[in-house]
């Protein structure tokens, strides 16, 4: 299972990623240039179940980014993360945000809301089957 | 087992003589030398890295080859050279092939030296161990970028040459062109092109 974190804040990719591994069975990616992300998204979305994001990022938005990942394979629960003022219900009228953190996001908040999304990407499997 | 898209049969084609023109040139690469594979797409770079392997392994079957990936995971890397015909189980077994995942080998607490040092390290316990083989080492760069080591890599890169003790090895850096962009300013980037001259592969 592979969960991708994209941010341009070098210091936050390496914090969520140091989070995330705690979770068993996962494969964290890092990235800090979205381009990079979809690229590697792309040739493994089978692969991935979560991605995390920063909203504000060099060459495209989080959202933008997500959207496009969306269309490759909607399966994969999207997560954004911004530092703006903002509640999450301005990116609910956006269908390609899963959930939405605000900044600064404690770690034990992350690892919940990926587990989260894992438990549950998990069970629509287990329903399908 | 990962799924792995492909892409036309037109792009495949271009990418195969281009693979092994690549896969040449870095065969080429004398042993004492370190070289930047600056690569444009992590697709292509698998499709690179599986032929050279292959071509290394059947070329200079005495020598160890070192694989430290970043973008793919070391079970992903087995698959792939697997896919090219290479029979990696066997090669693990007896040591010629070694598959690490390069995080795994810069947190290793055991060289007392700073994360890009270790690189160096492992490949000379490797190199001291098997007196009688040559190591090649391919090590994604990128993920010095990514913990934010990126001024520590920058010494080392620009250091790697004046060893004196690197005759029987070699070592291919890569690096995402993307990630190289981000990571270097223009005035480094060009300090490093300058630094490796015609040791510098773009794939």
């Amino acid at each position: 299972m592979y969960i991708a974190v994209i941010d341009d804040e070098i210091d936050l990719v390496y914090l969520f990623k140091d989070a995330l591994s705690q979770i068993d069975g996962v494969h964290v990616f890092t990235f800090t240039n979205p381009e990079v992300a979809l690229e590697h998204f792309k040739i493994n979305h089978r692969n991935y179940r979560v991605v995390v994001a920063d909203y504000r990022m060099p060459s495209m938005t989080g959202t933008q980014m997500f959207e496009r990942m969306r269309s490759i394979n909607p399966g994969v629960a999207r997560i954004l993360v911004s530092a703006f003022e903002v509640h999450d219900k301005v990116f609910s009228y956006c269908q390609c945000v899963d959930k939405f953190l605000q900044k600064p996001v404690s770690m034990v908040n992350l690892v919940d809301e990926v587990e989260i999304c894992l438990k549950m990407q998990f069970q629509k499997v287990q329903k399908v089957d | 087992m990962n799924a792995v898209e492909n892409g036309d049969s037109k792009n495949q084609t271009y990418n195969r003589s281009k693979e092994d023109e690549i896969s040449e040139q870095l065969l080429r690469i004398p042993l004492g030398h370190h070289c930047l594979v600056l690569y444009s797409n992590i697709e292509t770079m698998r499709k690179v890295y599986a032929n050279y392997v292959k071509r290394q392994m059947e070329d200079q079957p005495e020598s160890i080859i070192l694989f430290l990936p970043y973008y793919d995971t070391t079970e992903n890397m087995r698959y792939f050279l697997g896919q090219k015909g290479i029979q990696v189980k066997e090669y693990e077994q007896n040591g010629s092939i070694i598959i690490l995942d390069i995080v795994q080998a810069i947190d290793y607490p055991f060289f007392e030296v700073p994360d890009v040092e270790r690189l160096r390290e492992l490949t000379k316990k490797l190199v001291n161990q098997f007196e009688d083989k040559t190591v090649c080492v391919i090590a994604d760069m990128s993920v010095f970028h990514h913990i934010n080591k990126t001024s520590h890599l920058l010494k080392y890169e620009k250091n790697l040459q004046k060893d004196p003790k690197v005759e029987k090895w070699k070592e291919l850096c890569l690096y995402h062109k993307r990630d190289f962009e981000s990571m270097f300013t223009e005035e480094e980037s060009n300090e490093l092109m300058a630094y490796h001259k015609d040791k510098v592969i773009t794939v």
